[in-house]
């Protein structure tokens, strides 16, 4: 064994010995540590997913996602698609290489007990080798199933398949009913495989082929999220050329189509997959690793401070050490195997506490992440964090020794040692109080600009009543025509329960925001894509929508004869018609077909996803279409089985296919930011406790210190409330220089943001008002309490050091 | 002509106490110091010397006994009350000198001014501080801080800052303890000059050289006044 290994291995141990006897010592360190370290495992493994980590696909790097441009008035907005240019783009031989075409879907099982609904994409034959799927068992789609071979087959994910087919080995070649058709299984997908979330935060369990013909000359009067591509560009072709090209070429198919509206183009936006997937989450994730890491240097100044302290106290072993011959390095060996030891046992519990959180909020991030499905923890962030570690471990010993002046060790031990002794200099004190306020102070300006807005989203009110509503979506299973009238059939038959006050007829719940569709004025010329929904004549008044102008709907009783009426809401008015009244005025949703506009209605404030509320809306009397919910204002709880049988009385074909209170809803659509805000919350108290107790460590450090110097004081006959003011006042400098050092970051964060990253924080005068008050009260508590007790005690005591 | 009293002790007792056992370090304690006297506590380490001197500096609080200066019982009184009859009547000077390291000679002197009840202009402290200086021959280094000055250089400054507030009596513990002979003697000639004008002490040292220099000499032994020798009635 060598000589540094024997040393090493002789210090380890008796650094072991030392920390024993430290147990209240010991305990801060590893739990200050474990904490802050299990928060930093967890974001570095979400940054990881989000920003570096590569897309598990072949040539990823070289796979873009299919987006078009649409221009309205100089107005251009991203992410929706229309499925016939998407099938132009998939049939270029020019530009793209290979192309997928995809359009997301869902459906029930209908031959599975319980019929549950199942998320899946229809998908070409190329979306199985462009990703590389592995299987499990059976194939891919192959040549003969593509876009208007008008098979019905399928691939069933490996979640689905043990969910829903009960792992049946010979899955292979039977048939499964989804929606109206039967496809027949061909495979089932490996289970390492993730599909890449292009719609949502969330993985397919099911791809489909396409069971009807797909053309370049129908589809051309739906705009939507919903449709999209995966592709490949042929060698030498840029995504600006192919932008340029393919853009123009979809521009020149949608102006040669009827009635299309004036000022208004399409275009290519294509995007690596990578950025499709990751889009607005990268700033999300690099705001929270800026927190946590933030909260890392809290703790790193605590912990410094307390291995300050640990230095001061071991002087005199260091003494005794540098009389028998230890050098320096010797010193820094000693010191840094107490590092090491106390940082390698906070690494290990910081491992095991981010492993339990990632499995306890591996759901929930799915709302606020992409990739989250791979949420685990990696070893490249293992690896990382024990880096982080070993470094960390180096600075407290290399700080710890730098305080220690080598060639007075010595004279330690010649002296009596009454008022004198190892201590941290007044300027390193000054420096730790700084740093700590100026972190905490930092954070919690970042923070509560975060999380303000996610409390004003959770407590924003909806707009309309949704207390003791439930919203039914009834499946209709093979029915196919006369939709119209069992659905009114549902509605009187809901209305004579003794449980139901009243209910109405809506296509989706009134929280559902995510149809968009076009708006024309009265003379055909568009002003944009706007929320929609179909909605009975009496629906604003079963959820208390309030109509500001006008009226609801005419009686919808007829499904070949609704109204030529539409509603609006209050900042649709507002954009279109100013101050003057909307009520009389002519819309068109298809052009050339107009709408009387019957009444305004209230906004509402329904949260989806990150995005603005959706204020801009118009409503459509709901007619024959391809669904059938009702919301339903309950006098008391109605019970499923009764519900059931009631569906069954109207129409042996019908049965629930999703039943939930539009509370229940809300809470779900403010899981994300909830989430956010319980994070925030999390990070500024954990960065609170931190910094107070860091503060205070160091405060009560200097005030021990200080204790002789206190003591002369008193001595000399000064009151308590003077040494309190004085030692207060001497700590304040380094308090105030911490805030207005916080207030400076923030402040180039702020631009430095915007300028690098384009990234505009939402400035908050309540998180200044609410952060600086709150971290100046704590940083003079923990100054007060230390000097509370000397100053109660008698001079002697302190003189005496006792 | 009757001497003033300018501190009377009663039967003073200290009892430290720890969970394992009882120490008496100062077992029914009678003394009385007057105007103008100066004072000699003698005796073996351990007696109970620095005890009784913190007690009479109000450093300290006794187990039991009275306690008067200048006429006022102080046995009762709260901490800032103790502070303020502290920074009135009494200088103390240390073994360690506690001179405050941050701070110049100057305003180390001028601390027990600070914090008198009396508010002091400006003007007032530094001819206060001025005056103390000269007479132990500091007045060239106002401006030093105590790292910068000699052991007995230090020493002489925490005299001034005892003196500054003209106190009713000077306790000084140790004062050549951390001093060799040469700067031990020039200390000790200090307060001889200073009690011939005036001021009373009260000194506690092992030193009999030193002790022998006080009018009046005590000798504790195991926390009980076991001698009182009077050296001008004995001279």
């Amino acid at each position: 064994m060598s000589r540094l290994s024997q040393s090493l291995k002789q210090e380890i141990t008796l650094s072991w010995v030392s920390l024993m006897r430290l147990p209240g010592f010991c305990l801060t360190v590893i739990l200050t540590l474990a904490i802050t370290l299990a928060a930093l495992i967890v974001v570095l493994n979400i940054n990881y997913l989000v920003l570096t980590k590569p897309l598990p696909y072949p040539d990823a790097n070289n796979l873009l996602v299919t987006d078009q441009s649409e221009t309205i008035k100089d107005d251009t907005q991203y992410g929706y698609q229309l499925l016939p240019t998407q099938f132009h783009i998939y049939n270029d031989e020019t530009y793209i290489d290979e192309m997928a075409l995809i359009v997301s879907y869902g459906d029930r099982l209908r031959d599975i007990e319980g019929t549950p609904y199942i998320d899946g994409s229809r998908v070409s034959p190329e979306y199985f080798s462009l990703l590389g799927m592995p299987m499990h068992l059976g194939r891919h789609f192959n040549e003969n199933e593509g876009l208007n071979d008008r098979q019905t087959v399928a691939v069933l994910s490996y979640h689905a398949w043990q969910q829903y087919f009960k792992a049946d080995l010979d899955i292979v070649g039977k048939f499964t009913r989804v929606g109206n058709y039967n496809y027949q299984i061909v495979g089932v997908a490996a289970p390492e495989f993730q599909s890449p979330e292009i719609f949502g935060h969330f993985a397919d369990e099911m791809w489909l082929s396409f069971p009807n013909e797909v053309s370049i000359t129908s589809g051309w009067n739906s705009i939507t999220s919903t449709v999209n591509g995966i592709a490949k560009l042929k060698s030498g072709v840029s995504i600006a050329q192919a932008n340029q090209t393919l853009g123009q070429q979809i521009d020149k198919l949608y102006q040669s189509q009827e009635g299309v509206a004036a000022d208004t183009s399409i275009g290519a936006q294509f995007v690596p997959l990578k950025e499709k997937i990751v889009g607005r989450s990268t700033s999300m994730a690099l705001l929270l690793l800026a927190g946590v890491v933030t909260l890392l240097f809290i703790a790193v100044t605590n912990i410094t401070n307390l291995f300050l302290s640990r230095a001061a106290q071991k002087q005199r072993t260091m003494a005794i050490q540098s009389a028998l011959g230890a050098n320096t390095k010797h010193l820094f060996v000693s010191m840094f195997s107490e590092a090491m030891i106390l940082i390698s046992l906070a690494w290990i519990v910081g491992l095991l506490a981010a492993g339990w959180v990632m499995v306890w909020l591996e759901n929930d991030l799915q709302y606020m992440f992409p990739r989250m499905q791979q949420l685990q923890l990696d070893i490249a962030t293992i690896a990382f964090s024990f880096v982080i570690c070993v470094v960390v471990a180096l600075v407290m010993a290399k700080l710890a020794i730098k305080q220690i002046d080598y060639f007075k060790l010595s004279s330690e031990l010649q002296s009596s040692g009454k008022g004198v002794g190892a201590q941290i200099s007044s300027l390193t004190r000054h420096i730790l109080i700084a740093t700590q306020v100026m972190l905490a102070t930092f954070l919690l300006l970042g923070a509560t600009s975060v999380l303000s807005p996610a409390i004003e989203r959770i407590l924003k009110p909806v707009g309309f009543n949704m207390e003791n509503v439930d919203y039914l979506l009834v499946d209709y299973g093979t029915l196919d025509e006369g939709r119209f009238d069992v659905a009114t059939q549902i509605k009187s038959a809901l209305i004579a329960l003794p449980e139901v006050e009243d209910a109405a007829r809506t296509f989706a719940s009134p929280l559902r925001m995510g149809w968009e569709n076009y708006l024309f004025d009265k003379d055909n010329e568009m002003l944009g894509i706007v929320s929609v929904s179909f909605v009975d004549s009496n629906h604003f008044s079963v959820i208390d929508h309030t109509i500001m102008q006008g009226r609801g709907f005419s009686e919808l009783n007829d499904p070949d004869n609704v109204p030529a009426e539409i509603i609006i809401s209050n900042a649709l008015a507002k954009r279109i018609y100013g101050e003057k009244s909307a009520v009389g005025e002519v819309l068109h949703v298809i052009q050339n077909t107009p709408l009387t506009v019957v009444g305004v209605v209230s906004d509402i404030y329904v949260p989806e996803g990150n995005q603005e509320y959706a204020t801009e809306r118009y409503y459509l009397p709901f007619e024959e279409g391809s669904r059938m919910g009702f919301s339903i204002k309950l006098k008391a709880p109605i019970d499923k089985k009764r519900l059931t049988s009631l569906l069954k009385d109207v129409n042996p074909n019908l049965s629930i296919a999703f039943q939930r209170s539009l509370h229940d809803q809300l809470q779900g659509r403010l899981r994300g930011t909830k989430l956010t805000a319980i994070l925030t919350v999390c990070l500024i108290s954990l960065a609170l406790a931190l910094a107070g107790a860091g503060i205070f460590g160091v405060l009560s450090y200097t005030v021990q210190m200080r204790r002789f110097e206190l003591g002369i004081h008193l001595s000399l006959g000064a009151h308590t409330q003077q040494v309190i003011a004085m030692v207060l006042k001497q700590s304040l400098k380094p308090i105030v220089i911490g805030v207005i050092g916080a207030i400076g970051l923030a402040t180039i964060c702020y631009y430095g943001a915007a300028a690098l990253y384009a990234y505009q924080f939402k400035v908050n005068l309540l998180a200044f008002s609410i952060a600086l008050p709150v971290m100046l009260l704590i940083a003079i508590m923990a100054c007060y309490l230390p000097i509370k007790n000397v100053v109660a005690a008698d001079p002697i005591k302190a003189l005496r050091n006792e | 002509m009757t001497q003033q009293s300018k501190i009377k002790l009663s039967n003073i007792t200290k009892k430290f106490v720890t969970t394992d056992m009882e120490t008496h370090a100062l077992q029914g304690v009678d003394l009385e110091i007057f105007d103008g006297d100066y004072v000699s506590i003698s005796g073996p380490s351990g007696c109970g010397k620095s005890t009784l001197l913190t007690i009479l500096g109000l450093l300290d609080t006794p187990t039991s006994g009275q306690y008067i200066i200048a006429g006022e019982n102080v046995s009762n009184l709260s901490v800032n009350q103790r502070a303020s009859v502290r920074n009135k009547y009494i200088g103390f000077v240390f073994q360690s000198f506690n001179l405050i390291d941050e701070l110049s000679v100057f305003d180390n002197i001028a601390l027990p001014l600070r914090y008198s009840d009396t508010a002091l202009s400006a003007k007032e402290i530094f001819e206060k501080v001025t005056r103390c200086l000269e007479k132990v021959q500091m007045t060239h280094r106002a401006n030093h801080k105590p790292n910068q000055l000699s052991g007995g250089q230090q020493q002489r400054v925490a005299i001034a800052r005892a003196l500054v507030n003209d106190p009713a009596i000077l306790l000084v513990d140790e004062p050549t303890g951390n001093l060799d002979s040469k700067n031990g003697d020039a200390v000790m000639q200090m307060l001889a000059d200073l009690n011939a004008s005036g001021t009373t002490i009260c000194m506690v040292t092992h030193d009999p050289r030193y002790a022998d220099m006080a009018k009046t000499k005590l000798h504790l032994l195991d926390g009980v006044m076991a001698e009182v020798l009077n050296m001008e009635l004995a001279g």
